[in-house]
């Protein structure tokens, strides 16, 4: 009788044993998978933020170019005030303004922009004088400088794949 | 001695005070009455009573009605009163609005009627004075829209 237990235990284990060890190994297995799938996951995102971050990093750095290319500009035109050269200089900003700012600008240096585009163009026809020139190269390099040391711009928050 | 020092330094005192008094009369009036950026410029759309800027020339018809065929006139008064004078389908409509002035940056002056608010620019010429209500561009794909007005030297 004893003996027959036994032996019937022997085959249940035999059964069983292996059935355990396979879903052991597929579990391992299915861990592993999930695993690494979560560091694939994982690395795409932190790659992911590494380029917004790089990107911010360029565009902040253009920023910074532009604005200090900008301020030089309107120092300049305050400079060669009464000057032949001033128009040359102001042909530069128009270029500016039309052009490479319109990428790196923020709202308030973009009034400030504008602002000093149309006291430049009030100053050519008389509406203007040396001294509103300077407040409006004042009032554009303190935008500048707001601008800048508001911090870069900020990456884009983007979903997690 | 002690009399005579002590006279000496009472009027010395009194002739000190006398000059402060005068040159304090001299400077405050000067000081008072210079006005601010915005006074002045109230002063010079309306001077003391009221003045007349032409946008456009009314150009009259003749006849008994008051025909016209274009122009637009604004009287600004001292009373912060404005009457715009139009001439809208060849009829000559006034309409009375409401105007205030204030200083809206270290060189910008704004003028508000009835709530519209407009940057305020002068400019003198040898025969007239000519003046500007701007609405300055929100962004740079937008224009800057100045309305020009002028008057006549006195």
């Amino acid at each position: 009788m004893e003996e027959a237990r036994k032996r019937d235990w022997d085959v249940a284990l035999g059964i069983v044993a292996p059935i355990v060890t396979v879903v052991g190994v597929l579990v391992g297995i299915w861990q592993f998978v999930a695993g690494e799938n979560h560091k694939v996951i994982l690395e795409q995102s932190l790659i992911q933020r590494k380029d917004d971050l790089d990107f911010a990093r360029k565009l902040w750095i253009e920023r910074m170019n532009q604005y200090r290319s900008v301020a030089e500009l309107a120092g300049k035109i305050i400079a060669y005030s009464g000057n032949t050269k001033q128009k040359d200089v102001i042909q530069d900003f128009v270029a500016a303004y039309w052009g490479a700012m319109i990428l790196v600008e923020d709202k308030e240096v973009e009034r400030a922009m504008i602002s000093f585009y149309v006291e430049l163009r009030d100053h050519s026809e008389g509406w203007s004088s040396d001294d509103r020139l300077k407040a409006r190269a004042d009032g554009l390099i303190a935008a500048c400088k707001r601008s800048v040391e508001g911090g870069g711009p900020k990456p884009e928050k983007r979903a997690l794949l | 001695m002690n009399c005579a020092v002590s006279l000496r330094a009472r009027l010395w005192r009194g002739l000190a005070l006398k000059y402060f008094i005068i040159s304090f009369g001299a400077v405050w009036p000067v000081l008072a009455f210079a006005g601010s950026p915005a006074e002045e410029a109230a002063r010079n759309l309306s001077g003391d009573g009221s003045r007349e800027w032409t946008f456009k020339q009314i150009r009259k018809l003749m006849g008994a009605e008051q025909n016209c065929i274009e122009g637009e006139v604004y009287k600004f008064s001292s009373d912060k009163s404005l009457m715009i004078e139009q001439c809208l389908n060849g009829k000559i409509s006034q309409t009375k609005h409401v105007w205030s002035i204030e200083e809206t940056g270290p060189i910008d002056i704004t003028i508000s009627i009835d709530g519209s608010r407009y940057l305020l620019l002068f400019k003198e010429s040898d025969k007239s004075y000519s003046m500007r209500l701007r609405t300055l561009a929100e962004s740079k794909l937008t224009p800057t829209i100045d309305k020009e007005f002028s008057r006549p030297k006195d």
